[in-house]
Formats: structure tokens, sequence, C-alpha cells
């Protein structure tokens, strides 16, 4: 059965009718019997030539005709037909991962896969082609293409730039695009788990195996007043070698030292950095791959928060006070507060802000001893314990209407929480110092932790300021707009219908993200870096060839286009009709 | 532009030679023709042009998850079928489906999708990683868009990502939202509890309800079964909270289970709210592990329970345990997780299954967990350990040595080949495969002197192997033969396999004569007059055993139990294919190896024995009887006996991360002999079990590792010390994770712990619905001694698609992703094909050649039929004539008239207008305009043709004569 790519152009066949209609119009041609000279009288009729219906004549170039105008027809419909075919489609399945970049120019297993290609295409014919790159998930690298010089524009997207290549997910996707017809390919650098015997699939990698040192961790994490580095290097080479690291911030080189690792070791560097410094860029020196020799690390991200004491008392102002400086988390200013601790019986007024009632303490505390009963998942008890401490606290207290208990005496509460719809927390804490002994333990100031740290949380922008490429990196927009300055200079903006959205990342640098507009707008810099240290570990490359694709000798019913031969059908009646009319004078 | 066969150009040269040959009547027809001509050979060359064209890939992301509505099915693969429907030509469709794995059902082609390959219900709605695959599907720059149809609660990871990726390249993610009504889901929202206490600690659990509206429920809280709090409520509408108080007593695992329920009914009541309009009931129900930190107790199996001698023996040795008879316990890795050890004793391995037995190997061998067995008849090899998943982890082995055997026996397996052995089962193996390879183990089990027979059946009995000694048998050659019987269809015709198998055992020389009968519990045909041949049979002393695969509520298992009872032999049932070598293997230790030895033997202290804290003095007195069984290379044995087999009573080594002790005397029955009254027996045992429960080990260097789980993921945390001097590891912590899903297998998991920051290692793991994991941290420290520290089983509260949320939160989920990416939901499907954005991609014109030479080759037809246009212009031309009289019309060239009359002429050849004439009929073409009549070199005998007198007034002979002027004008010059 044939299929039709344009069944709409059957449209066209309306032109056979046309053509019918044609012959029943007077012919200019057309031959009349006469008598005698009073033909001269007819010069009229040839002047009238289509405009009046006659009878027509069935010459032959009319069935000529008519059978040119049905090829045609059935031409403009993109037939396509089971016709015997000895070639296969060919799938190719790309390593999009950086390794294929590793070497020099012209010998980089991306390069020689290309060559790859095009030997192959000499050597064996195939019907059609498909690129797939098999990065972190398989992606379709363009259309299928019929001709080679088709897939220029597809090679120009396969930029191997993934941190890891998932080949087996993109031969997944390749046999599920062959339906067991196509020729599959695996242009890859390392060597297939399993080899492949004779059949549909080829693994051919076109690596080798050089000496790379790379980065496989960095971190800056924010410790104390100041941040802390990590940075991690291996040599997941099949040979020990020899390397410099750099550390630079700014002009200023932090740190120099020449690394000797032997195979697949790994050294470790951690040191303290003042929080101030800016951007930390570490490199190595040139090597088989480049892209895993660079890192950038921005400060950590140390979100502080604005916190109003609203407290007369001066004795409890200062243990609150004393409290919150001890955290490291509360910022300089308090205006627009973030959070408020005060005595009042309403909560503090303000969109953003969360309040923490303290009471003021009773005529005659209570001192509780235990044993306390903590709500063990509230953000405010995370790493809290509270064995033989004592409480002060208030006899017969009981929760308010909305608040739910966070840590309790039996069933007095003493620290109490109720969420509001707009996403703002309110706080009750009944903690008479004079009578308690928590304030003097280390757990007094975890609490407070606690607490300004589930405040920073739930501020807008990032939580982390460095990421490894291929994670999410979640950002909380001031408003519903975030525009994103990628390492290339191309820029992207969001639409921010959430609270919180993942930031599109899929190239190693430093970026900006920008969001909020007036005092309101908030620009923040963050980091990817390419930290994959399986995707490093050139050790590993191979050149070979595995399995066989099956012979060329196999017939099969495939569908094709046949627009080619029945326009040229049509052309060779034209050429006939095209003779006939000539031999007639051109009077039919 | 590009040509895809430009061979097809060559066309043009012989194409252009034929129209020189053979030309029309008029240059404008010869140049139609040609541009004709040309038209139709470009479209055989295939062009193509890189324009800005609308036709693209729509992929439809398909949510197979359980909490979409129950018809879903449906309304998705009419959604296929609507937009298959109004796709055009060069479109494509793509179909790809997600819920726990995401599937490409269809990858981009014109083609219909007609059934989904998923299985619907799936536990989890992985949307990010379906957009994942979608997005995969469209490639660069290439126009497309996605359509979500789902009810928009995923879960895993936050589709976020791939949504500004979608963004960013300018796919349009569209969306079709279909649910189940939310609006009266109420639901445990979440099961909160600590996930590790001390013990004695009081501590907090919280139920958070999510309720529709304002209502009285019921609720239940229970710790392992039992009830802890029940009682009735009035909740809000939204989330509240039920809170209950408990403190920890045993150290162990406590496993909290909230149920909700209507007033007034008991805790099972979950299908009432069903009844009631829940939408989802499976979130009724939420579940919970809390760690109780400390020395765990351990437990013991036994058939007698609390009663169990050992028991007593034990807690007077000063263990703590908890008793347990073999069918009250799960084998759950989330109840394992309560014990330090498990002591089996006398217990049979079809007791704890096949699953119990993988659960608890894994358990003991990666969690650092203990394991003691005891001896007696139905333990080790009598007790169907031998080939069990236990068997590895056992300091003692199980298989044949020639010096002990019982009497000559002969065994015919008679093997079920019918159709449905051909099912497939793990391992790439069918249960015919694993039938094959149990009738191996039995061969391999025998001694030299018995004799063996194999007889495969179907509708008719088939000798594979005739009765002979097994030293004979033992060979490749028929050990090849066993393992290629095949499955042949049909069902099994049961008193033809007996009757062939007692023929077949009448010849044996042995005395003690066994058949072991293999057979499908659901089809199992044509017993005839089966209880007479079995007495037949047994007259002649032929027992029967038989191994049914299938469970005892199968439509046959009565029939096979009644022939292995009447054959006075054992039946065994399983569902489990797995289990098959080991039932077989099992069933002829009973009938043919003598491995439980019934008489008293003297025991003798092993140095090994000190090891694990026995005092050199002890004098143990004589068992009663003992498991025969062989110490393992590794192992260390502690007493043996002073018999001729010098076999271990007591062996015991490392298993992995944990410790297996055997004890191989029964400790409680008739063998236990002498044993059970030594008054250092309580003592014994304790230390043997004390050994085995071990100690867990502490990390060094003030290492901290928590377990925390955040939105269904469990982050698995290593602190180190900040002041730490130096490395601390040499080399990065390994994460070893047992995930157990009730019903399945366990599965295990090896990660690496990464380093997040300077001070902290992290690994995520994603949890299922259904699963409980346990993960166990692994240390290689400086100190060369490798240390590994277990955390608390984990465990979401229920499936997270069951999730409860405010009812359109899908639904804003959904629009959410469409208004980052600029798609809509789409109630009109018909439209998204006009909606994918233009992008320039190569568009074929062949198409459009053609149809253009199409209407071409119509108009030249029709042209040179009848001469329409020029006529029109003429006409035209003739009421506007120039000023000086002149035409502004070119003449025609090729209008003649017949002016043969009822006479047909010759027609010339060839027509060939010559240039020079009708050049010069042109220049003479003067006014007034006329129609040039074809001048025909070869024949110059035809009539003038005479001009026609435009005027339509005037008689015939005016025009006549008008003619015959025009005629002897143009002659003229030529006469003269």
């Amino acid at each position: 059965m044939p299929a039709f790519t344009y069944p709409l152009a059957w449209i066209a066949a309306l032109t056979l009718p046309a053509l019918v209609a044609i012959y029943f119009l007077r012919h200019r041609f057309r031959r009349q019997q006469v008598s005698s000279l009073l033909l001269w009288q007819l010069h009229r009729e040839s002047r009238e030539g289509g405009r009046r219906v006659e009878k027509p004549q069935w010459p032959m170039v009319f069935f000529l005709e008519l059978l040119i105008l049905a090829l045609l027809v059935l031409a403009a419909t993109g037939p396509r037909w089971q016709v015997p075919h000895t070639t296969r489609p060919l799938i190719v399945v790309l390593d999009d991962s950086q390794s294929m970049l590793a070497g020099p120019d012209g010998e980089r297993p991306r390069d020689r896969a290309i060559e790859k290609l095009k030997e192959l295409t000499k050597e064996r014919r195939f019907r059609s082609f498909q690129l797939i790159a098999a990065g972190t998930t398989p992606r379709l690298l363009g259309d299928k293409a019929r001709h080679l010089r088709e897939l220029e524009d597809q090679f120009e997207q396969w930029t191997c730039q993934a941190p890891q290549a998932r080949l087996n997910a993109a031969l997944g996707l390749a046999r599920a695009m062959g339906h067991q017809e196509a020729d599959l390919l695996v242009l890859t650098d390392e060597a297939p788990v399993r080899s492949p015997g004779q059949g549909h699939l080829r693994w051919i990698a076109l690596g080798q195996p050089r000496i790379n040192f790379a980065f496989i961790n960095a971190a800056r994490s924010v410790h104390g007043a100041e941040d802390r580095v990590l940075l991690e290097i291996a040599n997941p080479s099949a040979l020990t070698g020899t390397n410099t690291l750099r550390v630079v911030a700014g002009t200023n080189v932090l740190h120099q030292e020449t690394l000797t690792l032997a195979t697949n070791k790994t050294h470790r560097l951690t040191f303290p950095i003042a929080a101030h410094t800016p951007k930390l860029q570490a490199t190595l020196g040139p090597d088989a791959l480049t892209g895993d020799n660079e890192v950038h690390l921005v400060p950590a991200a140390r979100p502080r928060v604005r916190v109003r004491i609203a407290i007369e008392d001066e004795e409890l102002h200062g243990l609150v006070a004393d409290s919150l400086a001890a955290t490291g988390l509360r910022a300089l200013d308090e205006d627009p507060p973030e959070l408020v601790v005060h005595q009042s019986d309403s909560v503090p007024a303000g969109k953003e802000v969360w309040g923490l009632r303290w009471f003021p303490a009773p005529e005659k505390p209570e001192r509780f001893t235990g044993p306390f009963v903590m709500d063990a998942n509230h953000p405010l008890t995370r790493g809290l314990s509270l064995p033989g401490i004592v409480w002060g606290g208030y006899p017969g207290a009981t929760n308010a209407p909305g608040y739910r208990p966070v840590i309790t005496a039996g069933n007095v509460p003493l620290l109490t929480h109720r969420p509001e719809i707009d996403g703002r927390q309110q706080l009750t804490l009944r903690y008479v110092p004079n009578h308690s002994t928590l304030h003097t333990t280390q757990h007094w100031p975890a609490l407070f932790w606690n607490l300004l740290d589930w405040r920073a949380q739930a501020k807008p922008g990032l939580r982390e300021a460095n990421h490894r490429l291929g994670t999410d990196i979640a950002y909380r927009p001031a408003n519903d707009e975030v525009v994103i300055q990628k390492p290339d200079g191309t820029q992207q903006t969001l639409q921010a219908p959430g609270t919180e959205i993942r930031l599109p990342v899929n190239l190693p640098g430093v970026y900006e993200v920008h969001s909020g507009s007036g005092t309101n707008r908030m620009s923040e810099t963050f980091a990817v870096n390419f930290l994959a240290g399986e995707e490093s570990n050139l050790a590993r490359a191979v050149s070979g060839d595995w399995g066989k694709w099956g012979t060329e000798n196999e017939i099969r019913l495939e569908y094709a286009s046949i627009l080619p031969y029945l326009v040229l059908l049509a052309l060779a009646i034209m050429v006939w009709h095209l003779a006939c009319i000539a031999r007639q004078g051109g009077r039919v | 532009m590009i040509f895809f066969s430009p061979i097809w150009l060559l066309l043009l040269l012989p194409l252009a030679a034929a129209m020189y040959l053979w030309r029309l009547p008029t240059r404008g027809l010869n140049l139609v023709r040609f541009i004709i001509i040309l038209l139709l050979v470009l479209a055989m060359a295939q062009p193509a042009m890189k324009l800005k064209d609308q036709q693209g890939t729509v992929v439809v992301l398909i949510d197979r998850s359980e909490s979409m509505p129950l018809k879903a099915a449906d309304d998705q693969l009419e959604v296929l079928k609507s937009l298959h429907g109004e796709m055009g030509s060069e479109d494509r469709l793509a179909v790809v489906s997600f819920g726990d794995r995401t599937i490409i059902e269809q990858e981009p082609s014109d083609q219909a999708t007609e059934t989904l390959q998923s299985p619907a219900d799936q536990q989890h709605s992985r949307l990010a990683d379906g957009l994942e695959a979608a997005l995969s599907l469209i490639p660069p720059e290439h126009p497309g868009r996605i359509l979500v149809v789902s009810d928009g609660h995923w879960t895993g990871r936050d589709p976020n990502a791939v949504t500004a990726r979608a963004a960013g390249r300018g796919i349009g993610i569209d969306h079709r939202w279909l649910s189940r009504p939310r609006a009266e889901d109420l639901a445990v929202r979440d099961l909160q509890v600590p996930a590790q206490v001390l013990p004695g600690q009081a501590f907090m659990i919280s139920g958070w309800i999510h309720s529709p509206r304002e209502q009285v429920i019921g609720y239940t809280l229970t710790k392992h079964g039992e009830e802890l709090s029940a009682g009735e409520r009035a909740v809000p509408r939204g989330l509240s909270r039920l809170l209950f108080r408990d403190r920890a007593k045993l150290s162990g695992n406590a496993a909290y289970r909230l149920t909700l329920r209507p007033p007034d009914t008991d805790a099972n009541a979950t299908a009432t709210l069903t009844a009631l309009g829940d939408a989802f009931p499976e979130n009724n129900t939420a579940r919970a592990l809390v760690e109780v930190r400390g020395r765990k107790p351990l437990l013991l199996v036994s058939h007698f329970g609390a009663e169990s001698g050992l028991a007593q023996l034990m807690v007077k040795g000063g263990m703590t345990l908890v008793a347990r008879k073999p069918h009250q316990c799960p084998w759950t890795l989330a109840d394992l997780s309560r014990w330090s050890a498990v002591v089996l004793e006398n217990v049979m391995a079809g007791e704890i299954g096949q699953d119990g037995m993988e659960t608890l190997a894994a358990w003991v061998e990666d969690t650092g967990a203990g394991l003691m067995v005891t001896g007696g008849e139905k333990s080790y090899a009598p007790g169907g350990y031998y080939g069990s998943p236990l068997e590895k982890l056992l300091p003692v082995s199980m298989e044949r040595r020639n010096e002990i055997r019982k009497l000559q026996t002969a065994i015919v397996v008679v093997l079920d080949r019918s159709g449905s052995m051909s099912m497939g089962v793990a391992g790439g193996k069918t249960k015919m495969d694993l039938a094959n390879i149990g009738t191996v183990q039995v061969l391999d089990l025998l001694s030299a002197t018995d004799e063996f027979g194999v007889i495969a059946v179907d509708s008719a009995p088939h000798t594979v192997l005739d009765l002979a000694s097994a030293e004979r048998q033992q060979n490749a050659l028929f050990r090849n033969k066993i393992l290629k019987i095949e499955s042949m269809g049909g069902g099994i015709y049961v008193y033809e396999a007996l009757k062939a198998a007692s023929q077949m055992l009448m010849k044996a020389s042995a005395a003690n004569r066994h058949i072991i009968l293999f057979s499908d519990a659901q089809d199992s045909e044509e017993p005839g007059d089966y209880k007479r041949l079995i007495a037949t049979m047994r007259k002649a002393g032929i027992s029967i055993s038989v191994i049914g695969l299938g469970t005892p509520s199968d439509v046959d298992a009565k029939l096979l139990e009644d022939i292995a009872k009447r054959g006075e032999g054992n039946i065994y049932f399983t569902d489990r294919p797995k289990e098959i070598p080991r039932i077989f293997a099992q069933d002829t230790f009973a009938v043919a190896r003598n491995t439980f030895i019934k008489e008293p033997a003297a025991l003798e202290l092993a140095g090994a024995l000190s090891t694990l804290g026995a005092p050199a003095s002890w004098q143990p007195p004589p068992v009663g009887g003992y498991n025969l069984t062989y110490l393992r290379d590794a192992a260390s044995v502690g007493l043996l006996t002073r018999d001729e087999y010098r076999a271990p009573i007591v062996a015991f080594w490392q298993a992995g991360n944990g410790r297996v002790a055997c004890y191989t005397g029964e400790a409680d029955g008739t063998y236990a002999g002498e044993f059970a009254q030594w008054t250092q027996a309580g003592d014994f045992y304790a230390t043997l079990s004390g050994w085995a429960a071990g100690q867990q080990s502490q990390l060094p260097d003030r290492m901290l590792l928590t377990q925390d789980i955040r939105e269904g993921i469990c982050y698995v945390q290593l602190h180190l010390d900040p002041a730490r001097q130096g490395e601390v590891f040499t080399q990065a912590p390994r994460l070893k994770l047992l995930r157990e899903t009730l019903g399945q297998p366990l599965r295990k998991e090896a990660r690496t712990l990464n380093w997040k920051t300077a001070d902290l290692l992290e690994a995520a793991i994603p949890l299922e619905g259904e699963e409980t994991v346990r993960a166990v941290v692994s240390i290689a420290s400086q100190t060369g001694v490798p240390l590994s520290q277990s955390l608390p089983p984990v465990r979401l509260p229920y499936s997270p698609e069951f999730a409860p949320d405010q009812p359109d939160r899908g639904r804003k989920a959904l629009a959410a992703l469409s208004k980052t990416t600029g798609g809509r939901e789409r109630l009109n499907l018909a439209d998204i094909w006009t909606s994918i954005p233009r992008q320039p991609r190569y568009v074929p014109l062949s198409l459009w050649l053609v149809l253009t030479g199409l209407i071409l080759f119509l108009l030249e037809v029709f042209q040179r039929r009848t001469g329409f246009f020029e006529f029109r212009r003429r006409v035209t031309t003739s009421s506007e004539e120039t000023g000086d009289g002149r035409s502004t019309l070119r003449p025609r060239a090729a209008v003649t008239q017949s002016d043969t009359p009822a006479t047909t002429v010759d027609e010339p050849k060839t027509f060939r207008a010559p240039k020079r004439k009708r050049r010069r009929a042109d220049r003479e073409s003067t006014t007034p305009p006329v129609v040039a009549p074809p001048m025909l070199e070869e024949d110059n005998t035809q009539p003038p043709v005479i001009p026609p007198n435009l005027s339509d007034s005037g008689t015939t002979f005016d025009a006549l004569s008008a003619a015959r002027k025009r005629a002897q004008d143009r002659r003229g010059p030529e006469d003269q």
C-alpha cells in the first residue's frame, strides 16, 4: 500500500476534469468540413477558439496529457511505496561528555569521530542518518538526514560539554527510533561494558589514555566569620604525572604548588579564607583535557537576618542580643526587620516580618527539669537536646489557638509555633532566665542559630553560591521575573510563577542572577564548576572497534519516495507528447 | 538551497535536445513547456531550502502514576488520536510516558499511538525526568512543543530546572489537566517522629491531618501493630495536628502507624472512608520508624516461642531477647532492624521463605547484625538450607561426602514440562531451567551406588534418563541431557507420570525407592485412579514427594497434597521459582542422606572457643544428636565431636560486616541430650549469641553521621571535625543501601559519599513510595581498620503520589510550567500545531515544483488548444488600435485551418516554423491586425491563408474580395 506525504495534494486531481473540459471547448484548429470557399466565412471560428463548447474530439495527445497530469498529481502527493532496499538507516550515538575533547586539536576523540563517520559512509551506504548526543540525558541533534552534508549543522550542536555520557540511555532511544531495522553506531572514547556481536550495533571508541589532572571537588563554605575552601585534585590517569596548582583571587596568588600524583590518587586541599575575599580561581597547568583544569569559587552565600529586639527589660534585651550575636547570622542593621523579638500581645506588622514573642516572666515561675518533649522534626529543634537542664517556665500555661507545641514540659508548652498563610511564622517562648540553665549551655545558641537560619532560608536569593555542573540550583526570586547572565555572555529571562525556581545552567563558569526592581532589586553571583571525576578519568579512554553490522545484501521492503520515478515517467510521456504535437504541426 | 538528488539535473540535457527537435507551435508555448520541464527536473533533484517553517514536533507527556483518574489512559489515548488527526504532513508526534520510570512510547514520527506500553498506577510522577526526555526528542533549533497530560502532582526532582531550559530553547510547555477530584481528600499529611532517640527518652509524634472540611474523624496510632492511642477528634478544614507522646523503651526500632477512619468505627475502616467519597484512601494511613539507640535485644525464632527452653537458658545467661514463633516473623528490614541478632532454633528454611532469607542474609552481611543457627531435624540440610541464601553465610557446609549415606536409594524425578514451565523468571531463565537445575542437584547429592532416573511429562511421559546408577549418570553428558529438557506445551498428565515412574522404579535394585513429582499446582490433569496406583506403589516400597509450583490454594493443590500424603512423602509448595532447586535438594537430603546423626556424641573443646569469651574450664557434656556438617575454610571451630566424623558442633566466622555462629546440636528437644542439662548451658548459649550480636563500632575522629529526609530524598551526611589534622580517610567513604519493598526481593546498592564542603560529605538517596531503606556507611580509616556504621531504617509515610494538597495545586503547578515557557492549557488540541513557533529548517520544495509544473502544463494545453489568451489580447487590441492604424499585437504564427472539405489531409511529419519567414511575417503584420497563417515551407501548394475580416458585417463576397486582394498583395513581390 502506498503512503502519501501530502494527501491534500489530491486536490490537484481537479486538473484532470479541467483537461477534459478544455477538450470540450472550441478548438481553434478544429477541422471543419466545408463545401466551398465559403470556408472564409468561418474566419470567426478560429477567433472564437476556447469560447464555445462543441462536441469534443479525443486525439491521442489528449490521453497523453491526461496521463501526464495524472502522474504529476500522484507525484505531488509525495507518494511512498514499499520498495526493496539493501541499505539501512544509520543512527549514530555520539558521546557528548567532555572527555571527547581530550587531546590536541585534530586528535580529539570528537574530531576523530567525525572523520570516522565520514569514512564509514564511504565504505557502506546508508539510507539516512540520525544523530543522538549522549550526555546527561540523550538528545536528538537534528532531523533525520539523508546526506552526510546535511549533518554539518548538527555536528555544531555536538558540543561535548556534559559531565557524563549516558550511552545506554541514548542507545535505548536509538533502538526505539531504529525499530530493529537501523544500524546503530556508538562513537565514544570508552569500551563497551559488554562487547556487541554481529547484528545492528557497532561500537567504536576513539579515545587515548592520556595524563590528565582534574579538579574533582571544589567548595567554599561558611565557617564562622571566614570561609573554608576545599579543592580536590585527582590524577585519574594510567601514569604518574606532575602538574601545577595555582589559586588566585583577583591578582593575588593565594596558593601555588607543584603536584606529583600517582595513578588514581587525589590531593585534597582545605584552607580558610577571609569571607570578603572575592572570587577565587584555581587552575591546573595544561594537560589533555582543559575543561576540568579550572574552577571558580565565589564567596559563600552568607544570608544575614535583620532582627529588631523590642524588649524593654535590659537584662533580657542583653541576653537576646548576645544570643543572636553568637549565631553570626544577625545583620548589622535592623531596618526593615525580618524578625522581631518582642513581648507584646500583637504580632509584629510587616509583610516579611516573623515574630518571636517572649512572654514576660510570671510572678511565680515553675522550674521544669524534664522530661521535655520535643518535636524533633521542627526546624528549631535540629541538633537540640535538653538533658539535665532546668527550664523556668509558666505553671498552667496552655497553647494559644493556632499555635503548635515545639517543646513542652509534660503538657506545658514552652516553645510554640504558628505558621501564617502568607508564609510568616509566629513563635512564642516561655522562658525565665533567672530560673533556668538552658541559656548557660551550648544548646541555647543552637536554638537561636536554628531560628535565624530558618528565617534566612526563607529569604529571597540563592541558598548556595558554588555548584557542581548538572545539579539543580534553587533560587527564590524577589519578583516574578528573573534574568540570568551566563558565562558565555548570553542572557535569559525567566518567568517565575512560584516562590522558588531552578536556574537553567549548562555551562561551567560564573553566572549572575537578578530579580526584583527598584530598591528591592537583587543581584547575586554564583559559580558552576565542571567537577566530574569519572569524566576526567582518561585512563579508561581506549581505541577500538566492537561489533559488526549485518551484511548489506539483505533486501527489505521499506517505504521510500517514488516521486522522482513518477516525474521521470511524466517527462518521458511529455517528450512523446511533444513529438506528437510537432508531427501534427501543432494543430492538436 | 541544497539538492538531495542533484544527479537528476543531468536530465535537462536530453530534455533540452528533445525540445529543440520537437518544438511547439509558438515561442510562448515553447517557453512554457521549457519552464515545466525545468520545474519537474528540479523537483526530481529534491531541492530543499532553509525557510522559517511552523511544522515541527509535538511531544505528548503522559502521566502514568496511580494518582491519575481511573480511566485516564482512555482520555490520554483520545488526546493522542486527536493530535494525530490534526497534524500536518511534515509534523511529528512523539509520546513519552512518565511515572516511576520514563519510557519513550513513540519517537517523533507521523505514526499514531494506539496503546501505551508503560504500566499504569506507578508510585511516582517523575515529571522532571519526563520533561527531560521530551525535551531531548526535539532537536536543537527545531520547532516543537510539549503537551503534558497529567494531574500535575509531580514527585522527585523539581521540574523547574527543565522548564527553564525549555524556555531557553523557545519550546512551550502546554498542559491538559486530568485529575481525580481532590476536594474530598482526607489524609494524613505527614507522620513526624524523631529519627533516633535514646532509651527512656520522651518524644512527640505529630500526625498532620489534612481535612477537606470541618468534621469529626477517628484515629488510631499503633506501635508494632499494638494500639497506642485511639479516639475521635474534631478537625478543622485544612491542616491540623494530632499530637502524641511516647517514650522509648527497648533499644531497637519502633514502627508507628497512624490510621484515620470515620468516627464510631474500628481501626480497619479505611474502606468505609472510600465509600464516604475520600478520593485517596491510600493516604489515610501513614507509617514512620524511630530508632532507639543502645544495645538492641536478640530475636529468638523457635517453634516453642517464649516457651522455648533455649530462650529460658539464654535469659538465664543474661541475654535480653524476644522470642517468636516462625509465623510471627515478618522478615522485613524494618522489623529486623529492631534486633542485634537473630537466633534460628531448629527452624526450616521454607518457614522463612526465599525473600525472608535474602533479607536476613543482607541484613547480617551488610548492616553488621548477627545470626545464630542451632541444629535439629528441621535445620541445616534436612531443614532445606542447602542451596538457600543463608547457606553461604554459615561457617559450615552441607555438601555430599561419600562416607555418610543412608540405605541405597533409587530416585526418579518426574518433571512437569507443560506449557506453563516456559515462563521466564529472573536471570533470563525459565521455570523449566530451574526445575532442570534442581534435578541435576538431586543427581549430584546421590551416592555412587544410588540409582537415578528422569521422566519429563506433558500429555505423555517421556524418559529422559532411564534408571541407572548415579555414578554412571553423574557426568557432563547426562547432566546436559537433563539441563536441555524444554517445555513442550500442554498440561501434565499425573496418572501417566506416576505410572511411568513406578514402572521405572520397579527395575531398581535399591530397597529405598522414591519419586519426586514436580508439577504445576494449577495445571495437574488426568489424575485417573491415582489412589489405587499409589497404594500399589506403596506396597512396592515406593514413596512420593511432590513439589507443587504454586500455592496451597491453587486449583490442583489438593490433588498434589493427597498424592504426597498417600505416597508418604513430603509436599512442598512454592510460587517463587528461585526456590525450586533448594526444595529438590531438601527432599533429596530427607530421603537419601543421613545428615542428622541421632546418636549421642562426646564433645571436644577447640581453642577458638575462648575467642568468643568462653572460659577454658568448660567441660561440655555429650550432645544427644547433631547435624552433620563440615567446617568451611575460613571458619573457626569452638566445639567438635569426638566420633568418627570429628564434626563441628560450634563454628563461627565473620560474614561481611556481620557475625554468624552455628551450633549444630539440638538446643531443645529429643536430641538435646545431656547438653541441655549442663549447668553452664545458659552461659554457653549467651556467650555464643552475645558474640554473634557483636558491638556497633563507633566512628573515629569525632565524625558524626546524620540522616535527614527532605522532599522524598534521604540525605546521609558525614560531618567531620573542622579542626581535624590531616586526612581522615584512605579513600572516600562508601554507602551501602538495602532497599526493601514488600513482596519484592531485597535490592542492594553501593554509592560513594561525595564531598559537599570542606567538612561535610553527603549522599542523596531518593526514596520510593512503599520501600524501607537502610544505609550503612563504611569508612576506611587511616588506622587501616575498616569501620562501618548502620543508620536507622527510613521510609516515607506512603507513596508520595498520594501526598494531599490543595485541590488545585496540581493544576497550578502545570499552569506555572506553562507560564514559564509561554505555553497554556490546551482545551482545543487542534491549535497546538498552529502554535508551534516558526523556525528555520530545510523545507522540501519538490511538492511545490510539481504542483507549479502541473498547473503550467494545464495552462499550456489550454492555450495551445484554444489560443484563448492571444484572442483576448487581440480582441482587446482591435478596439484599441494605435493612431497610425498599426496594431500593437504581434501576429500569430501558428494558426491554420483545415482547408480540405470532407477529407483528411496528411499532416506534415514535423512542424517547423521557419524563423526567417516568421520574422518576416512579423514585420509584415500591419494594420489591420491580422493573424498570420502558417507558411509551410515544404508545401507551397497549400492555398494561401486569408486573414479574416475583422468586421462582423459585410457579405461573403466582400470577404472573398478582400482576401483575394490581400493575397495578391502578398504574392506580388515574389512574382516580380
